[in-house]
Formats: structure tokens, sequence, C-alpha cells
């Protein structure tokens, strides 16, 4: 468990294992992680924003075709005003089987409290598989949470533009999904963790359509 | 005003008005089951009903399917349920012999805030035998019987059709599926059966409550509908104002077979007293190009586990589901809806609007399932709450199961307070806080309630004024 006080700190996990995150009053933090590839996996991550005005942003990346994984990630509002934005983005092929299941929940203690957890799906092969729950329970009132899940695979028609400008299709798709999986970086204030998380999923994606 | 007869021990009585059309008599004598469940009570409901073997097996094995399963480990607080406590069959003439004088005076208040005239105030009281509708109920009949629509109590269709009331029955929703679906087959009683012929379109809202059958109020209600080819037809039950139950536990089950091309819009509004809990399993399967649509209002009772469900079983098969849940002071709306794509280019949409007050809570729980080879298919979910002041919570519970990478899903859900610039504004109009946050409510439901029948819309529009301005409860 990781209790953070610096303000404004970056924390980035290429391949992600379990943990507890304790954010504290007037702290900002930026998560970022990377689910592995490497087999099958059963992982939890637990932000718990305790002190008043306590910030996270968490952007999480899973690409893959082969594992199985289990992730559970929870946020969990204690303090006033506390802001805890969740992005995931999943881009699954071959045969990987991926259960996401996500909780936000704000304690009576935290009013004035902003929550927000997205997971956007690519799912691109017949036996690719996709769980997701993302849960809420809410016990104050003054809140704004909210949640948002889409699944889907690529657009025939925006692969359809790509190749009709002389582009092949297997780098096509890689275009696609470099684009969707990029969608937020812009919003990690840091030059290198983005310049890191680029890369990152330019390896991930070239791995996935070799 | 709708007229009936009613039907007493060993009475014959005229419709009011010396109308002469049918007349019933009753010579049921008083029947009670003793508290608690036990083969022997099962059996001894069957005989009571004398029913054929083959339902009499069904509830026997139902019955031991509910000895062998738990009591689900998610959802409301069921751990005060004393199964043994229940009275698990009450002949309906003694059911509704009820005082006036001993209802709640909450009861009486909102019958006459709500405008309820004053037959219809003793039938929701269960007060009086039957509520007075003969001559319309008569009228629809005869609409009815004209384009071959059966529509009729279950405990009749068993006996009348027994060959169409065999291939369904069960068939949706088995014994097996859950505890509360394996309670009700076994001491299941009234409830409608429904069958609509090929191509037989039924133009106007077929209402429980319009039919003679005293046990429409039953705990274990067993509804069955079946929509041929082609046809189409609105079910509506319940009502806006509070029904009065003297019953605590009330699990019913709605099979609904939905045939090639046909359409089936099946409306409840609940508003079971806070003494209830509601467990109830509610399951379509739809076929090509059929469409079946869920319109679920839950404002009553202390507990309500209930998520319409629809399988869209074959392509072209399309599922609505709109679920309205408001909880007040010690009640727990857990509502919601499931969707099972099994077929390519079925589309589904489930709409849930909460609100929670003065400590209630509201829980959506939801199933969106897309499996393996249900290519092209869509779904769209949106769930909004409103918590409306620091003692109420609110929780969303959806699961997304994707199989099947050739479909488009999406979810979305959010959870907040009344928009503190609409109450600005229309208080800025002159409006009371509370006919402000009353008039944001109703907005909020809006496209929900736009669904419902006239006469109920403008019930439920009241009904939740009246909740703003904590008047009801």
């Amino acid at each position: 468990m990781a209790v953070i006080k610096n303000k404004n700190k970056v924390i980035l996990r290429p391949n992600l294992k379990s943990e507890k995150i304790i954010v504290g009053s007037g702290v900002s933090l930026i998560y970022i992680f990377f689910l592995d590839q490497s087999g099958e996996q059963n992982l939890s991550l637990e932000f718990v924003l305790r002190g008043k005005d306590a910030k996270v942003k968490i952007f999480g990346f899973n690409i893959g075709d082969t594992e199985k994984s289990i992730l559970r990630i929870s946020v969990v509002h204690q303090g006033l005003r506390t802001v805890g934005y969740v992005r995931i983005k999943s881009i699954l092929g071959g045969s990987a089987d991926s259960k996401i299941l996500g909780l936000i929940k704000v304690e009576k203690t935290a009013p004035g409290a902003d929550g927000y957890f997205s997971h956007n799906v690519l799912l691109f092969s017949k036996n690719a598989r996709e769980k997701t729950s993302p849960t809420l329970e809410i016990e104050a009132n003054e809140v704004k949470v909210s949640h948002s899940v889409t699944v889907s695979n690529f657009d025939p028609e925006i692969i359809f533009y790509i190749k009709s400008r002389g582009i092949g299709e297997n780098m096509a798709k890689k275009l696609v999904m470099a684009s969707f999986a990029s969608e937020y970086l812009a919003e990690i204030p840091d030059a290198e963790a983005r310049k890191n998380c680029e890369a990152l999923i330019g390896e991930k994606i070239k791995l996935l359509l070799k | 005003m709708l007229k009936m007869s009613k039907t007493k021990n060993d009475s014959f009585i005229p419709a009011p008005g010396g109308h002469s059309g049918e007349f019933r008599m009753a010579e049921k004598s008083v029947f009670k089951t003793k508290p608690g469940l036990s083969e022997e009570i099962v059996r001894q409901i069957s005989d009571y009903k004398q029913e054929s073997q083959w339902m009499r097996d069904f509830r026997l094995n139902a019955y031991r399917i509910f000895e062998k399963k738990p009591l689900p480990g998610w959802g409301g607080n069921l751990k005060d349920i004393k199964f043994e406590d229940f009275c698990y069959y009450l002949n309906p003439s003694e059911k509704s012999e009820r005082s006036w004088d001993n209802l709640p005076p909450e009861i009486k208040s909102t019958f006459d805030r709500l405008g309820i005239p004053e037959a219809e105030k003793k039938y929701l009281a269960g007060v009086g035998a039957q509520y007075e509708s003969e001559v319309i109920y008569h009228n629809i009949d005869k609409y009815l019987y004209k384009k071959g629509v059966i529509f009729t109590s279950t405990d009749v269709a068993l006996k009348k059709y027994p060959e169409i009331f065999k291939e369904y029955f069960g068939k949706v929703v088995p014994p097996t599926d859950n505890k509360f679906a394996a309670l009700n087959s076994a001491v299941w009683s009234g409830g409608s059966f429904l069958y609509v012929p090929k191509g037989v379109k039924v133009d106007l809202p077929l209402q429980a409550y319009f039919r003679i059958n005293a046990e429409k109020m039953g705990q274990f209600e067993r509804t069955l509908i079946i929509a041929d080819e082609g046809s189409s037809a609105h079910y509506v039950e319940g009502c806006t104002a509070p029904m009065y139950s003297s019953a605590s536990l009330h699990s019913a089950v709605v099979e609904i077979i939905v045939k090639p091309g046909a359409q089936v819009k099946y409306t409840t509004i609940q508003n079971w007293s806070k003494n209830v809990y509601n467990l109830v399993t509610k399951r379509a399967m739809v076929y090509r190009d059929a469409a079946m649509e869920w319109v679920d209002g839950n404002l009553g009772s202390r507990l309500t586990m209930k998520y319409p469900s629809v399988y869209l079983m074959e392509p072209g098969a399309r599922a609505e589901i709109l679920s309205l849940a408001f909880a007040g002071k010690d009640q727990h709306q857990d509502t919601g809806g499931k969707v099972v794509h099994m077929a390519p280019k079925t589309t589904s949409r489930i709409i849930s609007k909460s609100i929670s007050k003065d400590g209630g809570r509201t829980s959506y729980r939801g199933l969106l399932k897309v499996i393996s080879g249900a290519e092209q298919s869509k779904s769209h979910v949106v769930c909004d709450a409103l918590i409306l002041d620091e003692k109420s919570r609110s929780d969303t519970y959806p699961n997304m199961e994707v199989n099947e990478p050739m479909s488009a899903i999406e979810h979305e859900a959010t959870v907040s307070r009344i928009n503190a610039e609409q109450l600005f504004y229309l208080r800025s109009r002159g409006l009371k806080e509370s006919e402000a946050r009353g008039l944001i409510i109703n907005g909020f439901f809006e496209s929900i309630i736009k669904e419902l029948p006239m006469e109920y819309a403008v019930e439920l529009n009241r009904l939740i004024n009246l909740e703003m301005e904590g008047s009801v409860g």
C-alpha cells in the first residue's frame, strides 16, 4: 500500500501488479498502467481518496491477444470534493479473455465528489471475449458521478477510407488502434510519461498485428 | 365507471342498476392452508383447485427445488423473510373481507388526493369484494371473443385450454431458474393467461383488474402471454394508488412468448404498501422480427427485486426495457433489466430512471449479454439516478458480457442531484421549491411516463408530486 502526499505526482506501471494507493489532501495523482501479456492474471487496483480535494486520474491500457485477465479497479471517495477519473482502453484480439470489474464508491463523508469511469473496448477477433462491470455505489447526494462503456469492432468505413489513401489493411488497422488507444493521452501533463505511453502502445499494437 | 357483479359465498347478486347480463354464483367454501410450506400443503392447494396430475407433479417438483436452492447472496436484504410464517393459499372471498376503517390513514388520504373514485378505492383497499365493472367488462369480453383472443385467469386457462397451456407453461421461467421462481411454481395461484391468435391486433390495453378474478391480488400470481405470429397486444397491470396488502411476500412470475412478427408491450406500475417484499421474475422470448417492450414502474414495497428480461432468439428480434423506480423512506428498489442477444441483427435498448429520497435506496442491476455468433447486434443502455438528500443511496451494477466482436454495445450511467440551475430558474418564475422539484422530476421521468396509457401517466405524475411534497407514506 502506498500513501501519496506529494502534490502532482505521475506513476507509470508498464506491467501492473496489485496495489492499493491512498491519496492525501490536495494531492493530484496521474496513474498510468498497462496490463501485462505474460499469462493469466487476477489483479486488484484500489485508490482511496482520503484527503480533502484529493484528485486522481487513471489511464489504463489492456492490449493483447492471448491472456486471460481479471482486473478489479476501484476508486473510493472519502474526503470532501474529491475527483476520480478512470479511463481504460482495451484492444483485444486472438483468444484474449478479459474481465474489468470497476467500482466507484462515494461514501457519506464525501459530498462534492466528482467521479467518472469509462471503458472503451475494441474487439477484433472471433474468439476474443470481454466482460465489464462498471459499478457505482453512491451514499452522498452532492455528487456528480457517471460511467460509460462501449464495445465495438473496427468501423468498416474508416478502414475503407484509409485503404483508399493507398495504405494496406494491416497498417490501416494499426493506425486505427493507435488512435483509439491514444485518445486521452493529451490529458497527461507530463511529457515524458506521455512519450513512454505512446512507445508502449506502439510496441503492443505491433505484437498484435505481427 | 366500471361495474362488476359481486361474488360472495352462496350469493346471487344481479349487476347494479338492474342490468341483466351474466350472473355469477360462488359456492366455494372458505379455504385456507395453515402457515408454512411442505409437500402436504402443495398437495392441498392442488387438490383444492382440482388440478390435473401433471400440474400437481409440476408443483411438487418445484417445491423440492425451492427447498434446495439458497437465497441469493446479492440484491436486497432477504434475511428477515420467514417462509414458515406465510399462509400460501387463501380462498379469495375470505381475502377480500377487510374493513375500510382498519385501513392505514395515509392510504385513505392518498386515494383522496389522487382523485381515485369511491368504488375504485374500496377495490384497491381490498375492502370491496370485486371492482365494480360488470358492464364494461362484458363489452370487452365480447370484443376479444370475436377476435379469437383468450384472456382469462391462469387457473381457468389450465382447465379450459390444457394443450396450449402445457406447451408453454414453465418453459420461459422454469422452476430451476431461481429460488423464488421455484416457490411461485409450487404455490402459484391467480394471474392472467392471454393468447392472441395469428395476425390479430388487440387495440385496447388489456388491464388485469378488469377481469372477474378474485385472485388477481394473490401473492403468487402466474401470468402467461402468448402472442402468435404477426399479432400485437398491450397488457397493463397494477395502478399508481397504493395497493394495501397485509400479505408481506409477493412473488410473481410472468412468462411471455412473442412469435415471429408479433409485438407485446407489458406495462406494470406497482405501488405496494411498504411492508411488502416484491420479488418477481419476468421474462420474454422473442423470435424473428418480433418486438417486446417492458415498461416497469416501481414506487411501493419495502424491497423490490425485479429485472424484466428479454431473450432475443432469432434475427431481427428487438427489445426495449423502460424502468422507473422511486425509493422513499425505508424502501429499497433493486430493479433493472436483462437482455441476451442470441441471434444476429438483434437490437435492444434499456432506459432506467431512478430517484431516492428520505433514506431510500435505488439499485440498477442489469445484464447485457451478446453470445458468439450474434453478429451485427446493437444495444444501448442508459441509467440515470437522482439522489435527493444525504440520507439516500443509489447504486448501479451493470454487467456486460460481449463474446461477439461484430457487435456494437454502449452503456452510460449518471448519478447526481437535482440541477441547482434548473431549480433556481423555476423558482425565479414564481414556483415554490416543492413544485419546482416536482416539475423537474416529472421531466426526469418523462421518457418513460409518455409510454404509459394516459390515465396511468396522469396518476403517476400526481403521485410523484405528492411524494415530493412528502404527503405520501
